[in-house]
């Protein structure tokens, strides 16, 4: 089937790690920073990890914490401001070359979160899934294209006559069948899929996942799973990378997480997580994760690996001692914060004083605007009369 | 429970919609005491009429939408016949309040959050504008805002989620409401903000005392808050019992498929457990039991008669004729057997998420 | 917010630049410059070689070119002392042809000519034409001798901007006009020097008057800073397009007016327009002699009615004014009765105008006022206010449509929106929701066109404007164009364009006042 694989730009296997697995995508010290000069702000900092051939990696964080932005940071969308990704070795980040380009964007796919929002309204299904195909010619004649497409909505669940619909006209499990047959017939290595499953109803949500799966065990595909929810990226990834405020925390095969989170903040995610066991949930402990118990002014804190793949962000005295801990098979102990209840949130340190009536204010604004344009008009009066008379 | 008194009683409600010149039954024939104090949680899927069930104690059911059928008992007083617009806003909000599910959209964005607190104080207490400041300060207080009184002229969009739905909490809360209706309040947070919105609703509630009635489709999330759960399947209650009995002691094929397809209860590399099949049309007469069609335990039986409410416990009911004493006897899936040993196997019971006592 | 907003404001005025350097290129380039003589009377009275002449002066005075005749070449000889009277009068009449210059002639036709084209100018040698074998020339025949040069259009551009403003200077006029200088007055000698009304006058300056008090709105008036928008070649030949559509219009206005000479009399000049013209006095006929004591005799007469841009403001005004009292309750009742019959035939109203040409039910309007006996042209030697009607209505009418339209939908989603629904659930009734959730917000993408709309109406409406005679600002462009009044196209484009840009800053001001999501500041305070 891949007879239209010319002359490729990137080499058919990624470099090999320590350990011999295939390293297929790789971030080195990927900075990402959204707006321009003053205004700039840092939403992923010093971000490195690899994902090896045929896993799933799994980017747990909550919204805002960074995790959208480095999946689309790897399709190209998002520029990196420091550090670079590459992708079998080669960098794909930054400027590359046309070629390079197109074979990235083929082989890297990503899946969304919202099924109806990522999918053209006015198209027909078959539009939609065969529009990649038509953008790299990955196809023979138009009876190679339509046997490809029908072979693959019939993969994901679906019926040849439903590709003359349009999204519309399908249900939300249906339109991420959509979604994964527009990314999987362009027989990609790497899919990203960012939440997937989140707008779906439970039932809905395992089908997709069996989905998923079996695409992977096919194809030997690789994914970059991003999610906020721990308990299901438990059950589905072979490793997982929390992320907090932009930096990761910690990168462990998902048992090794789950049996010894180290970094807090992992710790408070998992335990937020809530247990479908009334029991088990009542007496749960909520940990409750406060930045401020670090100390980073004199050590500055760095992503290591504390032994058997198990990378935690810390200083130099922490990662000592999640080292000891983990050769000791034990838990650091919970540091609680002080104020362990309200999230912490900034508050403004300039308040813009008594507000009083906001039409009041308007109409003082309002005033003081109209003087000030009269004054304005009366200064420029004054000064040109000044420059009449010399 | 029977030490309680019942604050609501739902007897044998129906609701119709008319959409488009064709009739959809929503809820078909629920009957449901809430009593003072405690939290049920509704769980079903998207359709199931989780929803309308909330609204129609809320007066909040949609233009095209009617009762058919039923009574709903609140305070002496049969909700279904009202009315008037009045006699309803005289009961929501300081009766019976809302929290709906997307903190970002549930307030008014170019209102200042002191006034829409004080708005709702001010229509149902009769008291000055600074006392109902001051009442909205004590309440952003209890809902946990740092700074009330800083924040008081803020607008939302000065507020993060998890900030304004606490503030969503506080203005159902203001007027101490007797039921507190939430639908899926937590479903567009984060899992730790999500965490401390549900201790919030939880701690509040010893402290005020109404009951809950909690929508959701996270049987994580009905673990947490409810103290009994009502499972919603095509405008029926299928099963309806103690959260525990509803955990440990499933009776309805439904009730095991949704505890079937929990994750934690998988097998890594195996295929997930999924429902097959979709749910009923509610536009067309269900003859028998409506999840017969997707029920592998399904009999003859389901498909032509619909099953009664089978009691098991004082407290457990189910909707199956599985429990009929002439059913051959069947045993739920053996993936959900033991299921509190298995959540403790695959959670560990380490991991610094469960600390036994 | 102040420094985003002089930010707005100078891109602003860069996109202004913009659009009038686009329309300056299309009409100064791709149009012929020979079509502005299309409707030039002036022009078809010249033949021959006077023609070419007359076009060149022409051109020269609007800009297209740099026009120097031989004479003019000469005579800076003169006076710059290089050559002598004698030479100059030996030198100034060539030939016919250039074989027939006499030798001093001959030298210097070829030094302009040598010079001038150095420089990249054309040199143009009309040979004179004369009837048979005579020596008579045939109507503007004489021989002509010119060199030109076109103007660059960025210089042109750039003349255009800088002359744009005009700032009053007591050196601005050259000759000698006695001691120059400021005179601040009291009493202002126009009202006879016993009324009270300061004002400020110039000696040197352009305008006598500079500051002073009328009768008239806005009462103060000023002439230290002018506007200068272009001149007009042939809608209002001479004239600046901002006074074409700022002076009042109709029949004279006579009062009572001091001259300065002291002189009373009737009179509908205003004496406070009265601008330097040098040797007025002196070449003056016995009317300027009476009544004027210095060359300050330029003035403009007062008229009854009001100026183009006047008329199109009172109508647009009153009919913005009506278009949003008639559709701000419409489009509210349209929301809350939706799907009712109120809804209904609102609907069918704004259908009916959106599918109609507006041409077709203005006309259906005029022939309903007809009927119903109201004037249906702007009569400006009678006026009445039953004249505005018609328009007023015709201009409301589909403004009342389209606000109808937008306000329904804003509406319709802001009581769909999630906080309405949680607003009811919090039992507020459902006036207290509409008036504070749902009407206030759905008012605010509605406010953002207020500007627009109120400004807008100083553009004009060309149809309804036409229809009804009115002589509003509507139909200067169009007029313009028919014309090839370039001068007048360039003029009025800037003017529409500091609306439009004017209109749409201020429409985000105001909605940022409204609005307290948007805010122009910087996320520090």
């Amino acid at each position: 089937m891949k007879t239209e694989k010319k002359t490729s730009v990137l080499p058919e296997r990624g470099p090999v790690d320590e350990k011999g697995r295939e390293i297929l995508l790789s971030l080195k010290n990927v900075d990402i920073r959204f707006g321009k000069g003053n205004s700039s702000a840092k939403v992923v900092k010093n971000v490195s990890f690899d994902i090896y051939r045929g896993e799933t990696f799994s980017l747990v964080g909550e919204s805002g914490s960074g995790k959208t932005t480095i999946g689309r940071a790897i399709i190209r969308v998002n520029p990196c401001s420091a550090g670079e990704i590459q992708y079998k070795g080669v960098r794909i980040s930054g400027k590359i070359n046309q070629a390079l380009e197109r074979q990235v964007i083929r082989n890297i796919q990503m899946v969304f979160q919202d099924p109806s929002a990522s999918l053209n309204e006015r198209a027909t299904v078959d539009y939609i899934v065969s529009e990649g195909l038509h953008n790299f010619h990955l196809y023979k004649d138009e009876a190679d294209r339509v046997r490809k497409v029908e072979h693959i909505i019939e993969e994901v669940g679906l019926l040849p006559e439903h590709l003359t619909r349009y999204p519309h006209e399908f249900s939300g499990g249906q339109r991420q069948r959509i979604g994964l047959a527009r990314a999987m017939v362009m027989e990609p290595e790497l899919v990203i899929a960012d939440e997937p499953i989140s707008a779906l109803d439970v039932s809905i949500r395992a089908q997709v996942l069996n989905l998923m799966k079996k695409f992977q065990q096919e194809r030997g595909l690789t994914y970059l799973f991003i999610a906020h929810d721990l308990s299901i990226v438990r059950f589905i990834s072979d490793r997982i990378g929390v992320i907090y405020k932009g930096n990761i925390v910690e990168i462990a095969e998902a048992e090794e997480l789950f049996d010894f989170p180290m970094h807090p903040y992992t710790r408070s995610l998992i335990s937020a997580v809530p247990i479908p066991d009334p029991v088990l949930e009542r007496d749960k402990v909520l940990l409750t994760y406060d930045p401020a118990i670090h100390d980073y002014t004199a050590d500055q804190p760095r992503l290591e690996d504390i032994g058997g793949g198990h990378f935690v962000f810390g200083n130099e005295q922490e990662l000592a001692q999640y080292r000891t801990l983990r050769a000791k098979g034990e838990l650091p102990q919970w540091r609680s914060a002080e104020s362990a209840d309200a999230e912490n949130e900034e508050i403004p340190a300039k308040r813009t004083g008594r507000p009083g009536r906001r039409g009041w204010r308007m109409l003082r604004r309002a005033l003081l605007a109209l003087a000030g344009i009269l004054g304005v008009c009366v200064g420029l009066f004054l000064i040109f009369l000044l420059l009449a008379v010399i | 429970m029977e030490d309680r008194n019942v604050i609501l009683s739902v007897k044998d409600l129906y609701v119709k919609f008319r959409v488009r010149g064709r009739e959809l039954t929503a809820i078909r024939g629920i009957s449901l005491d809430l009593y003072e104090h405690e939290s049920v949680a509704i769980v079903g899927e998207s359709g199931s009429g989780k929803s309308v069930f909330t609204k129609t104690f809320a007066g909040m059911l949609e233009r095209n939408g009617y009762l058919a059928g039923g009574s709903i008992e609140f305070e002496g007083k049969d909700l279904t016949k009202i009315r008037r617009a009045k006699e309803w806003s005289q009961i929501r909000g300081s009766k019976i309040a809302t929290v709906f599910q997307d903190p970002m959209t549930s307030l008014n964005p170019i209102l200042t959050i002191g006034k829409q607190i004080t708005s709702v104080i001010l229509r149902h207490q009769n008291c000055s504008e600074g006392e109902a400041r001051v009442r909205a300060l004590a309440m952003m207080k209890k809902v946990g805002i740092p700074h009330a009184e800083a924040r008081f002229d803020d607008y939302p969009f000065q507020y993060s989620g998890g900030m304004r739905q606490r503030i969503v909490i506080a203005i159902a809360l203001s007027c101490q409401p007797k039921i507190l209706i939430c639908d899926e309040p937590t479903t567009a947070l984060d899992v730790t903000i999500q965490a401390q919105i549900l201790k919030l609703i939880k701690d509040l509630q010893k402290e005020f005392g109404y009951s809950i009635v909690f929508i959701t489709h996270d049987l994580g999330v009905v673990a947490n808050i409810a103290d009994r759960v009502a499972v919603l399947y095509a405008g029926q209650i299928v099963e309806l019992g103690t959260t525990e009995e509803l955990f440990y002691d499933p009776r309805h094929p439904y009730t095991w498929a949704l505890l079937s397809s929990l994750p934690q209860l998988a097998q890594r590399n195996a295929k997930l457990y999924s429902i097959a099949g979709t749910p009923p049309s509610l536009y067309s007469e269900i003859t028998g039991d409506a999840f017969a069609p997707r029920n592998p335990y399904a009999l003859k039986i389901d498909t032509l008669k619909e099953p009664p409410m089978f009691q098991i416990t004082p407290t457990h009911f189910a909707r199956t004729w599985l429990l009929d004493p002439r059913a051959p006897r069947v045993e739920k899936p053996e993936g959900i057997q033991n299921i509190h040993e298995k959540m403790m196997n695959s959670l560990h019971v380490s991991g610094g998420q469960v600390r036994e006592n | 917010m102040t420094k985003y907003l002089v930010s707005r404001v100078l891109r602003g005025l860069l996109s202004v630049i913009i659009v009038v350097g686009v329309v300056m290129v299309l009409i100064y380039s791709c149009l012929d410059r020979n079509l502005i003589f299309a409707n030039d009377p002036v022009f078809s009275k010249h033949k021959s070689n006077a023609q070419e002449v007359y076009k060149m002066q022409q051109w020269e005075y609007y800009g297209y070119v740099d026009y120097v005749p031989y004479a003019d070449f000469m005579q800076q000889l003169v006076s710059s002392g290089e050559i002598t009277q004698p030479e100059f009068d030996a030198a100034i009449k060539f030939g016919n042809r250039a074989q027939q210059d006499s030798p001093a002639a001959a030298e210097y036709v070829r030094r302009f000519s040598e010079g001038y084209e150095a420089e990249g100018y054309t040199v143009v040698r009309l040979e004179g034409k004369t009837r048979g074998n005579t020596n008579k020339y045939l109507d503007g025949g004489e021989p002509r001798l010119y060199a030109y040069r076109d103007v660059p259009l960025l210089s042109r551009l750039w003349n255009y901007l800088t002359g744009l403003i005009r700032v009053d200077n007591i050196h601005a006029v050259q000759g000698d006009v006695g001691k120059r200088g400021l005179t601040f007055t009291l009493y202002d000698p126009a009202y006879g020097g016993e009324k009270f009304s300061p004002a400020i006058m110039g000696n040197g300056t352009v305008h006598k008057y500079l500051l002073y008090f009328d009768d008239r709105f806005p009462y103060l008036h000023q002439n230290l800073v002018t506007i200068s928008l272009g001149k007009s070649y042939s809608v209002n030949k001479g004239i600046d397009v901002y006074h074409t559509m700022t002076d009042s219009q109709g029949a004279r206005d006579m009062t009572m007016i001091t001259y300065p000479s002291g002189n009373v009399e009737m009179s509908a000049d205003d004496i406070h327009t009265a601008v330097y013209v040098a040797g007025s006095l002196a070449e003056g006929d016995a009317v300027v002699k009476r009544n004027f004591v210095d060359d300050y005799t330029s003035v403009t007469t007062r008229k009854m009615g009001l100026s183009k841009l006047g008329y199109s403001f009172v109508i647009g005004i009153i009919s913005v004014l009506l278009a949003y009292a008639l559709a701000i309750p419409l489009g509210i009742l349209m929301a809350l009765k939706k799907d009712k019959l109120p809804d209904k035939l609102g609907t069918v109203y704004i259908v009916f105008v959106m599918a109609v040409p507006s041409l077709a039910y203005i006309f259906l309007f005029k022939a309903i006022g007809e009927h119903l006996g109201l004037p249906t042209t702007f009569d400006m030697e009678s006026p009445t206010w039953l004249m505005y009607v018609l328009p007023v209505i015709s201009l409301a009418l589909p403004s009342v449509a389209n606000l109808m339209k937008w306000l329904r939908r804003y509406m319709i989603d802001q009581m769909n929106a999630d906080y309405v629904k949680f607003a009811r659930a919090g039992g507020l009734s459902e006036s207290g929701i509409f008036r504070s959730h749902v009407l206030k917000n759905a008012i605010i993408p509605i406010v953002h066109g207020i500007p627009a709309s109120v400004l807008g109406v100083l553009v004009g409406a060309i149809i309804t404007e036409r229809v009804y005679v009115v002589p509003g600002a509507g139909n200067l462009l169009t007029r313009a164009i028919n014309f090839y009044d370039n001068g007048v196209i360039v003029g009025v484009t800037l003017f529409y364009a500091v609306v439009s840009v004017v209109s749409v800053i201020l429409g985000d001001v105001l909605m940022s006042i409204m609005d307290p999501r948007i805010s122009f500041t910087s996320k520090e305070g």
